[in-house]
């Protein structure tokens, strides 16, 4: 395996009950790297496997260093590998003050010599927890709990942070308050994070990589936008189908109060003031908001209108009403993909083939949160 | 860990304390006052009984036993030989099932667990009725009692080792209450073997629990078990507050806690095994106390341990006065314990499913 020093390399085999499990992934050793598929597709295992608190057959190395190579007769256990593992129900030292649980992981850290990488003050203002500090575990919500149990497992300085579905546990309300602390993480901090996660939305927002997975096996590995526009991956042939571009704002309209975010092959245009220029934005655009034209569209009232390449066509098959068009932004549709749902008769009508130059008119471009 | 960390940990939860239920003030104090009640109740219950003893009695036969005085006749007999020996029987008793409670709740992380769980008291229970059965004189009933109790943890154990990929926890509780089960039925096979005249009474009443039959060599034979099963309590208190995090989560905090979880359920044991091979099976008071005690200082364990087993031993020291003193006849104490002690377990499955 190539560059392995740099990246996490993961190949796990075995069975639990009938449920058998075979992969093998690299995921680099930044950013987030979600593991994502139906629930039973092994994902949990993965993590489990990572952490060490589950043993298959396999072997593991995590920048360099050896967690695990059965060849070689090596497993580290749990405790002895430097990770932060956050589990689907924060469990706190109920006897602890929120301060002194988080300082619980500091603590162990500096008694080990870990290069203290992950400040205290830095962690409570990234988990907007300061006001926490004082107060006893049972006094916190889940959404607290949770945020608080993250600040612990980060605050032990690990190589790597382990998230096993950390908001499954929690209502919307409470997830769409956390969400964002988990983005200001992702953000700011250099540490490696592998998130498992059964929720398109969650990955969408947070993951860099993506680890596709199926009935135990992966199905593909890599970054989050190249999966998200393959045509032979589920995720494209999905209803709601969509694409993740990473961007950078490029100019502010404030007279409009639009904003202009700059991504590979184009510029895109969200409603809002939604930051300072050079900023970087994640966006999202479905498939159903994607339309082509051969012709600059004149009079319209959308705003995004690029030049892209079509790089395929899939579901062109008697009987279907809609196809599934990949296209790339930039006039040799060497940009960022994007994804659209057509109908067969406008393709047919338009004449548009792998290959053909088109105008994607995009009706629609939500800005998720800020990327890294 | 050191006493330095201690001390910070107190400053900083004094804080804590106020916001969280105000109701733990300084634990010294508590501790303090705790000792002290424990103190006027043995001397209280020095004076009750069939045949009751003045204060200035006690203080008479007390002096006499540091000046080497003559022995004033009966009042030293049923002092020395019969209740000073009962009450002690009483308080270490309470004291180290209380204690034991403490910290199976801590490590089952389950409020409702007591040191039952393991089968551990109808194992030991299991190993005094075949004493009985045996006619073995009363230092066999109680070795009996106590390896069967032990044998009961380590079978218990190592089911929970067999079984594995499942909640580790949830396995050990089952495997106990199944291995409990199979002793009880072993229990009933033997009651129905035992001479009903002979046998079957002292089955009976021993099942039920008592301390009407404690001598001085029960107390001086129980005492260094239950030490030994004490001490790594205490020297390991402080680390048994991380085990209330499981073995997943503590081993993600770079922590090893299988090995200690398993010796301070092996210390429980030996303490609850030793308690009921002199007083039989005293039921509750390893699960009331432990809980009513948390409820007092929270759930550290420095603090839970001293303030348990001294409320431990309060309890069944006022269980058992008023088993010799209410009645006529000895009331046995797992009748009392029961009766206090299942509707205060139903009010916790009711009202307190908050957790602890």
């Amino acid at each position: 395996m190539n560059g392995e020093a740099g990246a996490i390399a993961a190949a796990f085999s075995g069975s639990l009950g009938t449920f058998s499990l075979d992969v093998a992934f690299e995921a680099p050793m930044r950013g987030v790297t979600a593991l994502f598929g139906p629930s039973g597709s092994g994902k949990t295992t993965i993590l489990r496997c990572m952490a060490g608190l589950h043993k298959l057959a396999g072997r593991l190395s995590v920048g360099g260093e050896i967690w695990q190579d059965d060849a070689a007769g090596i497993f580290r256990k749990a405790h002895q590998r430097p990770i932060g593992y956050v589990f689907q129900e924060a469990s706190l030292f109920p006897h602890l003050s929120v301060r002194k649980n988080l300082l619980y992981g500091a603590r162990r850290a500096a008694k080990q010599g870990a290069e203290e990488l992950i400040r205290e003050d830095e962690i409570v203002s990234l988990l907007g927890i300061g006001h926490l500090l004082g107060r006893a575990p049972l006094a916190l919500s889940g959404g607290e709990r949770q945020r608080v149990a993250v600040g612990r497992a980060l605050l032990s300085q690990p190589r790597l942070l382990l998230m096993d579905e950390p908001l499954s546990a929690l209502d919307r309300m409470a997830k769409d308050e956390i969400l964002p602390y988990f983005e200001a993480l992702h953000r700011h901090l250099s540490i490696p994070i592998v998130y498992v996660s059964h929720d398109i939305a969650e990955v969408e927002r947070l993951a860099d990589t993506l680890v596709l997975l199926e009935r135990g096996r992966v199905l593909a590995a890599g970054p989050l936008f190249e999966l998200e526009a393959d045509p032979g991956l589920p995720l494209l042939r999905a209803p709601e189908a969509a694409v993740t571009l990473e961007g950078r704002i490029a100019s502010i309209d404030e007279a409009y109060a639009l904003t202009a975010v700059s991504v590979a092959g184009g510029m895109l245009v969200v409603p809002g003031i939604q930051g300072r220029l050079g900023d970087a934005r994640r966006l999202r655009i479905t498939a159903a908001d994607v339309s082509f034209s051969l012709s600059p569209p004149g009079d319209t009232t959308i705003l995004n209108c690029l030049p892209a390449r079509i790089l395929s066509i899939t579901g062109q098959t008697d009987g279907e009403p809609q196809v599934t068009v990949v296209a790339g932004l930039g006039a040799d549709g060497a940009g960022a993909r994007i994804v659209a749902r057509i109908t067969r008769k406008s393709l047919e009508a338009l004449a548009l083939a792998q290959g053909s130059q088109v105008f994607a008119q995009i009706k629609s471009v939500a800005l998720l949160a800020s990327g890294a | 860990m050191t006493t330095g960390s201690m001390d910070s940990d107190d400053a900083d939860e004094t804080g804590l304390a106020t916001a969280r239920m105000g109701r733990r003030g300084a634990p010294l104090t508590l501790i303090a006052a705790l000792t002290l009640l424990l103190a006027a109740m043995m001397i209280g219950a020095m004076q009750l009984g069939r045949y009751p003893i003045a204060l200035a009695d006690i203080g008479g036969a007390m002096l006499r036993l540091f000046t080497g005085g003559a022995a004033a006749g009966q009042i030293d007999t049923v002092l020395w030989q019969i209740r000073l020996p009962r009450i002690l029987a009483a308080v270490l008793v309470g004291a180290a099932l209380s204690a034991a409670g403490a910290a199976y709740q801590g490590l089952f992380r389950n409020p409702l667990v007591s040191p039952d769980i393991l089968g551990v008291s109808t194992g030991a229970g299991l190993g005094a009725v075949i004493g009985i059965f045996l006619s073995l004189p009363v230092l066999g009933i109680q070795l009996f009692a106590f390896l069967a109790g032990l044998a009961t943890v380590a079978l218990v154990s190592a089911i929970g080792l067999l079984v594995r990929d499942r909640e580790p926890i949830l396995v050990l509780v089952l495997a106990g209450v199944v291995v409990g089960s199979l002793a009880g039925a072993a229990i009933s096979l033997l009651k129905i073997l035992a001479d009903p005249y002979e046998q079957l009474p002292a089955i009976t009443f021993w099942l039920l629990g008592s301390l009407s039959s404690i001598r001085n060599g029960d107390v001086l034979s129980a005492l260094p078990m239950i030490l030994l099963g004490l001490v790594p309590m205490i020297l390991l208190r402080w680390r048994i507050n991380l085990l209330s995090l499981g073995d997943e989560e503590a081993s993600a905090l770079g922590l090893e806690t299988h090995r200690l979880r398993y010796l301070i359920i092996a210390a429980a044991t030996l303490m609850t095994a030793s308690a009921v091979a002199i007083a039989g099976v005293v039921g509750w008071v390893g699960l009331i106390l432990p809980h009513l005690a948390r409820m007092l200082v929270g759930p550290n364990f420095e603090r839970l341990l001293p303030t348990a087993m001294l409320m431990g031993a309060c309890y069944l020291l006022l269980v058992d006065t008023l088993a010799r003193t209410m009645a006529s006849i000895e009331i046995p104490l797992g009748i009392l314990t029961a009766l206090v002690g299942a509707p205060f377990f139903l009010w916790l499955l009711v009202a307190r499913r908050d957790g602890w």
